[in-house]
């Protein structure tokens, strides 16, 4: 079993709101008439994590790394298929649907979609008083003042009570969403991509919002974004995942100042920054191929087959997470050859390669540099 | 010298509920070799500028100029455009699933697309396509060139279309959100690739994303589109330094990252217009913190702001208030006040809520 | 690229809201709250193919309701025979005059009375049966696409086994073995159409329960009872009135064919099916004979396939935006 966190910086446990412990999600793959299984997704394959009271905790990561199933898993969307999630101080990891049901109130989602994630045959007072009406806490006019006041708090006309949601904007329907989610004062929230379907002016709106929620309401959020800027700009600590495993968890200025993880290293050279001079200045990590698989990751350390500073090593020894050298207690990372402050990985490429994969990788290169390089050299 | 030149380019659509004017007359011209960068919000007109200059919008009123080295692309006939189109001119599209055939190989699709502008044997133009993979970056492109759209991933597919969008060695190459859908390190490759490509074959590129950081990354000049106009246009450092309009200065203030952790972002107020129904005088001029009486009325033309060369703005403040900084902003602010009465003043006085940062 | 003239559209639309705060004054001007089905009644009724095909649809139902009122007028009752005044000399029926407006049939009987009548059974069969076949497919789909797994697989196959029934002799069988009558018409036709309603439906129900509200619902805790009723069933009855108002033109000439065969409405009940049939060899002589009942019949299935296609056309949410405010 792997810790996020060292046992000596152990928060206190009154701290801790969430602990995942070692969490597994694989989905079978099913095929012809009886439906039998041929082989499973990985889509959390180990995950252990903390979230403190009050915190934001940022899960960033590439399509299918599984950030959003991890999300689904907390919120006991999904069965786990093994480890364990404790939810203020109570192991809520075989609960039955029933069992469940009360403690939803402390765990809410936000959706990505704010199109897809309202009912279009529904009016929005009805929507946002769901929560109410599944817990049987209000009824009538009481739940209506209930559900205007919280349209009020998410900054929502209540005169649009009535409302369908096709009549809104995007940002107005995310701030419905919210509103949802809010209704039940929840201890914790979570915000699978709140706002990557939205403008850029909007998406700003939307931030704000939760930011000034979080505030009054004390709440705790798991954040999760493709988008690393926006889960910089609100995250307290960041969870960097790679193919269903966490790679990487930092505070955001160490996480921006000392990024030891070379997947880690390569995601945040990645993301453009909107500023030319540190555009210019800047050197990106170009990494090789394509996510591997979930179906059959790759042995060892999974970002082997793509990582500059691979030895063979990692492709037999899957590194744990934990507290590399000079790094704060809280800093954990999973590599065997962490990235050392100042060292240039631009240059770098792809040590070690699949066998099959090798022969792949190698001419592509050639052929890129052999296409475009001999100018640049000269 | 300039290979595309764009003269007042107006663009419509008929629907039932209305005329949507989704371009307003749109001018710039753009230098072979260099890169321009057309940012926007959804709805501001950008793409639909773009489809409309290589002849792909339907069903809308166009007028205006498209001048491609010399020729106008709008008065041209479809055959005429279409040989363009592919030959000198490509386009490279957010979903790569529209302009790849989902029932033919790639490598099938990169050679009909070659033989369609060029007369060559079958054999080369494989070779051709193979080059192309390679130098995309597929790896294997011997065997990949056989493969099926399906067999190969999002990040792939894009790469596919950039070297089926470079078969012809076009002269202008049009990317619209080409990586929009992709991942972060997905999305570095291919702008890593464009620029080499456009270093090596000197291709002129025009960029058309709502993403800043793209812009910031590989623009040479930025066009900033607002309800069917350009509201600014200036150099990529004049731009993300010295910016004039409120809507640029609006959406920067919107992005994170810039400011650091959980300080409060200062987004622009309410919604994008309707293109049915846009509003009188400067479109902006609803959300816009520096209202004035005169922008009620008037819609502001595109005129010479700043220090820098080919700095322009249609925006009434004065031409010299250029920058971030809260003293511009407090400058702003007294200017747009002196010229406030009535509605303007309520306008602003919503504004002044979200867009006080300066003070 | 197939959707560049569709985008700035879309985009124009989705954007005539005030802004959230300080603009209440702005709001009180706009529409309230129209909801989908009111959308869609309001397009119902700018479309004149609608308008026309349900007036139609409503004088035949008041003239199927008030069919002893036109046998009372007329004078001849739908099983009366008048072998002298309704047939020649020769035997053969009698065409339109003054005593028998659209003329008599081959047993000297009225063909607008029994035209008339033959509406009723048409339309209650057609009703019912489309009715049930709803229910049937509306409940059958929806457990088999909400639950998925096993009882997915269960209820799949067996509605693709009765959609691969020959139904024709299926239905001599148990015509046979229970013997002719509108209630086993009724049946028959309701069992060989549920199924494809219910796959349908399955389908939707499929996509519906992988849409964020839904799991949004879950993460709020909601029952799946709730969820189905609260969440999925009111974005399938759009589609359900669709397939209803397509089902009973279906059904009708379903009935009409059974009837035709001898195998639904025993004689000498009149319907269209039958008197079809017993036209049939004197269709030389008499066109009336076979030219009203087959009329009503045609104008009947086309106003209810007008009908649905413009509800389908009302309904579909592509259209929506178009009448947004």
């Amino acid at each position: 079993m792997i810790h996020a966190v060292a046992p000596g910086s152990a928060p206190q446990d009154s701290d801790v709101l969430v602990r995942v412990d070692d969490v597994r999600k694989y989905f079978p793959i099913r095929t012809g008439l009886l439906r039998r299984e041929v082989g499973r997704v990985h889509a959390v394959d180990g995950v252990s994590l903390e979230i403190r009271k009050g915190e934001t905790l940022g899960i960033v990561g590439e399509t299918g790394c599984g950030k959003s199933t991890l999300a689904r898993c907390i919120a006991r969307l999904y069965d786990l298929t093994a480890g364990t999630v404790v939810f203020d101080g109570r192991d809520i990891s075989r609960l039955s649907r029933r069992r469940m049901r009360p403690l939803r109130k402390g765990i809410q989602m936000i959706f990505q979609d704010p199109i897809g994630s309202l009912n279009p045959r529904r009016r929005v007072g009805s929507i946002i008083g769901d929560p109410f009406a599944i817990h049987g806490i209000s009824r009538g006019e009481d739940r209506k003042h209930q559900v205007q006041e919280l349209m009020r708090v998410v900054g929502l006309n209540p005169e649009h009570y009535n409302r369908f949601p096709a009549e809104f904007s995007g940002g107005q329907r995310q701030r419905i969403g919210v509103a949802r989610a809010l209704a039940l004062r929840p201890k914790l929230i979570i915000a699978d991509e709140p706002v990557s379907a939205l403008d850029v002016s909007i998406q700003a709106q939307i931030l704000n919002l939760l930011t000034d929620l979080q505030d009054e309401f004390g709440l705790t959020y798991i954040f999760i974004a493709h988008d690393l800027s926006v889960v910089r700009h609100v995250s307290d600590r960041i969870a960097v995942m790679y193919l269903g495993k966490i790679v990487e968890v930092a505070s955001v200025s160490e996480l921006y100042a000392r990024p030891r993880h070379p997947y880690t290293n390569a995601l945040l050279s990645a993301v453009p920054v909107p500023d030319p001079d540190q555009a210019d200045q800047r050197e990106r990590i170009i990494l090789v191929g394509d996510v591997p698989s979930p179906i059959n990751p790759p042995s060892g350390c999974r970002f082997h087959p793509r990582c500059p500073k691979a030895q063979n090593l990692c492709t037999e020894v899957d590194p744990p997470l934990e507290v590399k050298k000079d790094d704060r207690a809280e800093h954990v990372a999973a590599c065997h050859f962490p990235v050392e402050v100042g060292e240039k990985l631009s240059r770098a490429r792809a040590g070690i390669a699949q066998p099959e994969r090798q022969a792949a990788v190698e001419v592509s290169h050639e052929a890129v540099e052999g296409a475009i390089g001999p100018k640049e050299k000269t | 010298m300039n290979r595309l030149e764009v003269k007042d380019l107006t663009v419509t659509f008929p629907t039932a509920d209305g005329l949507v004017q989704a371009v307003r007359g749109v001018s710039f011209e753009l230098e072979a070799g260099k890169t321009l960068g057309i940012v926007g919000e959804s709805g501001s007109g950008k793409s639909v500028t773009m489809q409309t200059i290589i002849g792909l919008t339907r069903g809308a009123r166009v007028s205006g100029q498209a001048l491609f080295e010399g020729q106008d692309l709008l008065a041209m006939k479809s055959d005429d455009l279409r040989h363009v189109r592919g030959a000198e001119i490509s386009m490279i599209f957010q979903d790569p699933l529209s302009s790849l055939h989902p029932y033919y190989r790639v490598g099938w699709q990169i050679v009909e697309m070659i033989r369609a502008h060029q007369e060559v044997s079958a054999r080369a133009a494989r070779l051709r396509a193979v080059e192309l993979l390679r130098l995309v970056g597929i790896p294997q492109p011997e065997r990949r060139v056989d493969d099926f759209p399906h067999q190969f991933s999002g990040g792939m597919r894009q790469r596919a279309m950039i070297a089926m969008a470079l078969a012809n060695n076009p002269k202008l190459l049009i990317a619209d959100e080409p990586t929009t859908a992709l991942d972060v390190t997905v999305q570095a490759q291919i702008i890593d690739l464009m620029q080499s490509l456009q270093k090596e074959l000197g291709t002129t590129i025009i960029m058309v994303t709502h993403d800043l950081g793209v812009v910031a990354d590989i623009a040479d000049k930025v066009i900033v589109m607002y309800a069917g106009r350009a509201v600014e246009e200036a150099d990529r450092r004049t731009l993300f330094y010295r910016a004039h309009h409120p809507y640029t200065r609006g959406l920067m203030g919107s992005l994170p990252g810039k400011g650091g952790t959980r300080e409060r972002l200062n987004p622009i107020a309410g919604q994008p217009p309707s293109l049915i129904r846009i509003p009188s005088g400067c479109p902006f001029h609803p959300r816009c913190p520096f209202v004035m009486d005169r922008c009620l009325r008037e819609e502001p033309p595109l005129l010479d702001v700043g220090t820098e060369e080919g700095h322009q703005s249609a925006c009434w403040l004065p031409p010299d208030l250029v920058g971030f900084d809260r003293q511009v902003d407090a400058r702003r602010w007294t200017a747009a006040e002196a010229d406030r009465t009535g509605r303007a003043r309520v306008l602003a006085k919503g504004r002044a809520l979200t867009a006080e940062p300066a003070s | 690229m197939s959707v560049s003239s569709i985008d700035p559209a879309q985009s124009a639309l989705s954007a005539p809201e005030p802004s959230t705060f300080g603009e209440e004054g702005e709001a009180a001007k706009e529409i309230q709250g129209r909801s989908p089905w009111q959308l869609a009644w309001a397009r119902l009724r700018q479309d004149k193919v609608a308008i026309g095909s349900a007036v139609v649809i409503l004088l035949i139902t008041l003239v199927a309701i008030g069919a002893p009122l036109i046998a009372h007028l007329v004078g001849h009752g739908p099983g009366d025979t008048y072998p002298f005044i309704g047939e020649d000399s020769y035997g053969l029926p009698i065409g339109p005059n003054r005593t028998f407006l659209l003329g008599a049939d081959d047993l000297g009987r009225d063909v607008l009375v029994r035209v008339v009548y033959g509406a009723r059974v048409s339309l209650i069969a057609g009703v019912v049966a489309s009715a049930l076949a709803v229910l049937a497919g509306g409940i059958v789909g929806m457990l088999a696409g909400y639950f998925g797994t096993a009882v997915d697989t269960a209820l799949s196959r067996f509605m693709d086994v009765i959609l691969s029934f020959p139904l024709l002799l299926f239905a001599i069988a148990l015509v046979s073995l229970v013997g002719p009558s509108l209630t086993v018409s009724i049946a028959v036709i309701a069992f060989f159409s549920w199924a494809v309603v219910g796959r349908i439906v399955r389908g939707q129900t499929l996509s519906l329960r992988e849409k964020e509200f839904v799991e949004a619902a879950r993460s709020l805790g909601a029952s799946d009872l709730r969820i189905i009723f609260v969440d999925i069933l009111p974005n399938l009855v759009a589609p359900l009135i669709v397939y209803a108002t397509l089902l009973i033109p279906a059904s009708i000439v379903f009935e009409a064919t059974l009837s035709f065969l001898g195998l639904g409405v025993v004689p000498p009940t009149p319907t269209w099916g039958n008197m079809l049939s017993d036209s049939l060899p004197y269709y030389k002589v008499a066109w009336w004979f076979m030219l009203f009942p087959g009329g009503a019949l045609l104008i009947t299935t086309l106003a209810f396939n007008l009908l649905g296609d413009s509800v389908r056309d009302a309904l579909d949410p592509r259209y929506a935006r178009l009448f947004k405010a």
